[in-house]
């Protein structure tokens, strides 16, 4: 440690001064926001009126009482679940296959796999529609080998293609930045000991990535139970996701405490998957990101 | 510690993965180039049409000068906060450090299109006007967590000791930022501004609510085109975002490259 120093005069009003403009534009662009979100999750609603301030816990109630909305919810939860494992299984390899390439592959790797995360999802997501839809890529290929098939756009796959792919940068991330870690002499042990390729890799590589694995899914599981773009765009208007939901009450219907009432289910989601994940590991949901 | 038939499956497997990573950009910038008036892949044949027709669009050029504004007012003010907030929270111990520290993180857990209902509610329910403002405020928001941990993690290269010894040399504390503090933090505030740019460029989730027809970004424009519309128009604008895509590509790997950028090694 650095022998203490005399401390600076006026050492108070420079760290204030340093942190004013943030916390005063968080506190009153961020959580007055949210404050007033879930507020207004509690008050009711009339559709000549608007916002009726009275408490009421009707928005909730009719989300977890009824039927249509707990379907939603469940169907929310299973595309996550989808989408995470769908870019788990192309990942991984990915991942592997980094940790032994030759510095040239790498680098085209990371450029293919990382480049996307440049452009905006809405762009990437419109691609799908062109490879998916009628008369795109995979319907022309389909008709050129005489095959007539009900094209993919507008199913819950093609709305977990999409998710796959837009999220799989940050599971590969995730496992590359634990494979990093792994000394490559404990493999190397395994292999001098006599275990065969297979066994280093299922009981010595597997393991010592399996964090990275864990958090790469929940950081995708958590994305895709909140992503907007895609579902609405490859799932078509009957495909009906939380994030769906809160834009269509919101900006369609303008019944604000409903979309609210959404809105606090789909946090609690995500705070639940980011609970487990700081629970399993230590660390944020873009710790991966910075190390 | 893998066999040469294992690696060579999983080359070609991750060759396959990668293709589909970049499939939904190229086959937007070849359909760009159709020249049918409907949307179908492979294009029946090859013009410039749809990037005239673009120009004949004066709602998607506004847009784009909107996004442009936007995301550079959001990537110096984003900086400029984050430096101030991340040398406090580097360089001084203070009682709440940790609960500031939490509140400046949290924008990156919640979903932008919460964030962006919450912001819509508030601003309606103070009787503030929505417009480019607001988009302003929402994407320095999202994209402060990123600045304030890049210049932290700069910030955390430095050794203390080298301000010190110039406060003790003599150098007022501005002095010891500007000469010494400064040019060491310097590549954290450069991968910043560019990130920044980046992420309030594409941003949509949040952005989708508190866009107003007069300050509309253009990721929201193509969203709410799309939403009604299903032809080549939106290939051209889109082929658009990916050449400038490109150039920031070229300028991250010119400069610190894609991987270092993401934390990769």
């Amino acid at each position: 440690m650095a022998p203490a120093p005399r401390r600076p005069r006026g050492r108070r009003p420079v760290v204030l001064l340093l942190l004013l403009p943030a916390t005063v534009l968080f506190v009153v662009f961020f959580l007055m926001p949210l404050a007033v979100l879930v507020i207004n999750s509690f008050y009711d609603y009339s559709r000549l009126g608007g916002i009726v301030q009275t408490f009421t816990l009707k928005n909730y109630l009719s989300i977890f009482g009824d039927m249509y909305y707990l379907e939603i919810l469940g169907r929310t939860l299973r595309l996550a679940l989808f989408a995470a494992l769908a870019a788990l299984a192309l990942g991984y390899p990915v991942a592997l296959y980094l940790s032994v390439a030759t510095a040239r592959q790498r680098g085209w790797i990371i450029l293919a796999v990382l480049s996307p995360l440049l452009v905006s999802v809405i762009v990437r997501t419109f691609g799908w529609l062109i490879i998916l839809g009628p008369n795109g890529l995979v319907d022309s290929a389909l008709k050129a080998v005489g095959l007539h098939m009900q094209p993919l756009l507008h199913s819950e796959l093609a709305v977990v293609i999409g998710l796959a792919n837009v999220l799989l940068p940050f599971l590969v991330l995730s496992i590359a930045t634990s494979l990093q870690a792994i000394d490559p002499a404990v493999p190397l042990a395994a292999s001098s000991l006599g275990a065969s390729p297979w066994r280093v890799f299922l009981s010595v590589t597997l393991p010592l990535s399996l964090p990275g694995v864990v958090s790469g899914v929940l950081i995708v599981f958590s994305l895709a139970s909140s992503s907007f773009v895609t579902p609405s765009l490859l799932g078509g208007a009957n495909y009906k996701v939380l994030s769906t939901m809160i834009y269509q009450q919101a900006l369609v219907l303008q019944n604000w405490p409903f979309a609210a009432a959404f809105a606090v289910t789909l946090v609690l989601v995500v705070f639940l998957v980011l609970f487990i994940q700081t629970r399993a590991i230590e660390g944020g949901k873009y710790k991966v990101v910075f190390h | 510690m893998i066999t040469r038939t294992a690696r060579r499956w999983l080359g070609a497997f991750t060759f396959l993965v990668c293709l589909c990573a970049v499939a939904p950009v190229l086959v937007i910038v070849i359909e760009s180039l159709t020249s049918a008036n409907y949307v179908a892949f492979p294009p029946p044949g090859l013009s410039f049409k749809w990037y005239g027709e673009t120009l004949k669009r004066p709602e998607f050029i506004d847009s784009m000068f909107v996004s442009l504004a936007v995301a550079l007012a959001t990537s110096i003010v984003s900086t400029a906060l984050g430096t101030l907030t991340g040398i406090a929270l580097v360089r001084y111990s203070f009682r709440g450090r940790g609960l500031l520290q939490s509140l400046f993180s949290m924008p990156l857990s919640l979903p932008g299109l919460i964030f962006g209902l919450a912001l819509l509610q508030f601003v309606t329910l103070r009787n503030l006007p929505v417009n480019g403002w607001t988009l302003l405020v929402a994407h320095i928001i999202i994209t402060m967590p990123f600045a304030i941990r890049f210049v932290s993690v700069a910030l955390l290269g430095v050794n203390a000791n080298v301000e010190l010894a110039a406060r003790s040399l003599g150098a007022n504390p501005w002095a010891a930022f500007r000469h010494v503090t400064f040019p060491l933090v310097r590549p954290g505030m450069v991968a910043s501004l560019v990130f920044a740019f980046i992420l309030s460029f594409d941003e949509v989730a949040a952005s989708l609510f508190v866009s107003t027809p007069d300050a509309m970004t253009l990721p929201v424009r193509i969203y709410v085109y799309i939403d009604q519309n299903y032809d080549p128009l939106i290939t051209a604008i889109s082929s658009v975002l990916v050449f400038a895509a490109v150039i920031a590509l070229v300028i991250i790997e010119r400069t610190m490259g894609m991987g270092k950028l993401f934390g990769l090694r």
